[in-house]
C-alpha cells in the first residue's frame, strides 16, 4: 500500500527538549490551503459563536506547540505532553485555587484518562452565576490547521463530539 | 463504490474528523463512530472485500500532492481504525505501510496508524516486530533511566 508516496520524506522537525533534557518528537505542519481555510471558517462558524478570533487558520503548530514550543511546531502525542508537564515542574491546581493568566488549561478525556487539548489562560471575565465566580478565558489552537481563538473555559466543542472531559489547570507558579 | 466506503468522504464526517485536536483523539472518535463500526463489520464478514478497500484507498492517494495537505486523511485513518482488530495480510500491510510513511501532508493518518500498530501488538493481532517508529515512541533519556 501507499507505494506512490513512499518515496517522499517531507516531515520536518525541530529540536524541542523538556527541562530535563528529554527530546520531544514534533512535526512542523504545513500551512492550510484554500480548502483548509474554508474548513476552519465552517468549524468556527459552527462551534465558535462565543469565541474571539486571535489568528486565522494557520499550520505549523497545534495546541501543545502553542503552549510549550513557542508556536514553532506541533507536538502531536499527548503522552509527550505529559512528559513536558512532569519534566518542566508543572503542578495541578487544586480546585480551590483560581487559575491565573499564564496557567495552562488542560482538557482531560476522562474515558481515555489522557489529555485531549491544552490552552493558555489569557484573562478573566465576570461570570453569570449568582456566586459571581469569574470565568477564565482561554487561548486555544484547536488543531494543527486551525486558527487561535479566545473562549470561555467550557465553550469548547469536545462534548458535541462525544468526549467525556473535565478541565483541570496546571501552573508553573510555586504555590 | 460501496456506500460504506463512500460515506467516509462525506463532508460532515471528514470535517469533524479533521477538526479533532490530536491523532489519539481522532482514533478514539473513529473507533466509536458508526461509519467505522459498520465498515469494520463489513470487512470482517466479507461483505466488503479487501480488494475493494484497497482500490478505494489507492484512488484517494491519486489526489496526493507533495507540499499540500492531503484532504482524504480522515478516510485513510478511518480505514486504518476499521482494520485495527483484524488479522490478515491486508490489515497488516495497510497499518504497517501507513505507519512507516514520513509525510507532512498527512500526519494525522500516519500517527493514527502508529497508534493502531501499538494497539494491534497489545491485542496480539500483530506480533511484535521490534522495528522503531521514532516519531511517536517515548524514548528514555539517561535522566529517566536513572529514575527507573
Amino acid at each position: 500500500m501507499f507505494e506512490e508516496v513512499k518515496i517522499f520524506r517531507t516531515e520536518r522537525t525541530i529540536a524541542v527538549e523538556t527541562k530535563a533534557g528529554r527530546s520531544i518528537a514534533n512535526l512542523v505542519e504545513l500551512m492550510p490551503d484554500a480548502k483548509g481555510i474554508a474548513d476552519y471558517a465552517r468549524f468556527a462558524a459552527q462551534h465558535g459563536g462565543g469565541w474571539i478570533s486571535r489568528t486565522p487558520a494557520t499550520g505549523v503548530y497545534n495546541c501543545a506547540g502553542m503552549v510549550w514550543a513557542s508556536r514553532r511546531t506541533s507536538v502531536l502525542d499527548p503522552r509527550l505532553w505529559q512528559q513536558i508537564i512532569d519534566d518542566d515542574g508543572y503542578e495541578w491546581l487544586p480546585k480551590s485555587v483560581f487559575p491565573m493568566p499564564g496557567d495552562v488549561a488542560a482538557y482531560v478525556d476522562l474515558d481515555a484518562d489522557e489529555l485531549l487539548h491544552v490552552g493558555r489562560v489569557a484573562y478573566h471575565v465576570e461570570g453569570l452565576s449568582a456566586e459571581g465566580r469569574r470565568v477564565p478565558m482561554i487561548i486555544s489552537k484547536w488543531n494543527s490547521a486551525a486558527g487561535e481563538s479566545i473562549h470561555r473555559e467550557y465553550d469548547v466543542p469536545f462534548a458535541k463530539w462525544g468526549f467525556n472531559f473535565e478541565i483541570r489547570y496546571l501552573t508553573d507558579r510555586r504555590l | 463504490m460501496s456506500p460504506l466506503l463512500s460515506r467516509l468522504l462525506d463532508p460532515e464526517f471528514s470535517g469533524t474528523v479533521a477538526s479533532l485536536p490530536n491523532p489519539a483523539a481522532v482514533r478514539r472518535y473513529l473507533a466509536r463512530s458508526p461509519e467505522v463500526i459498520e465498515l469494520r463489520q463489513a470487512l470482517s464478514t466479507g461483505e466488503l472485500a479487501d480488494d475493494a478497500t484497497r482500490q478505494f484507498v489507492n484512488s484517494l492517494m491519486s489526489d496526493f500532492q507533495p507540499g499540500k495537505r492531503f484532504h482524504h486523511e480522515p478516510a485513510v485513518a478511518a480505514v486504518c481504525v476499521a482494520l485495527e482488530t483484524r488479522a490478515g495480510n491486508f490489515a497488516e500491510e495497510y497499518t504497517h505501510d501507513l505507519a512507516q510513511l514520513e509525510l507532512a501532508e498527512m500526519p494525522t493518518a500516519i500517527q493514527v496508524a502508529r497508534l493502531s500498530l501499538d494497539e494491534r501488538q497489545r491485542l496480539s493481532v500483530t506480533p511484535p516486530t521490534g522495528h522503531v517508529i521514532e516519531a511517536h515512541q517515548t524514548q528514555q533519556t539517561p535522566v529517566q533511566e536513572a529514575h527507573n
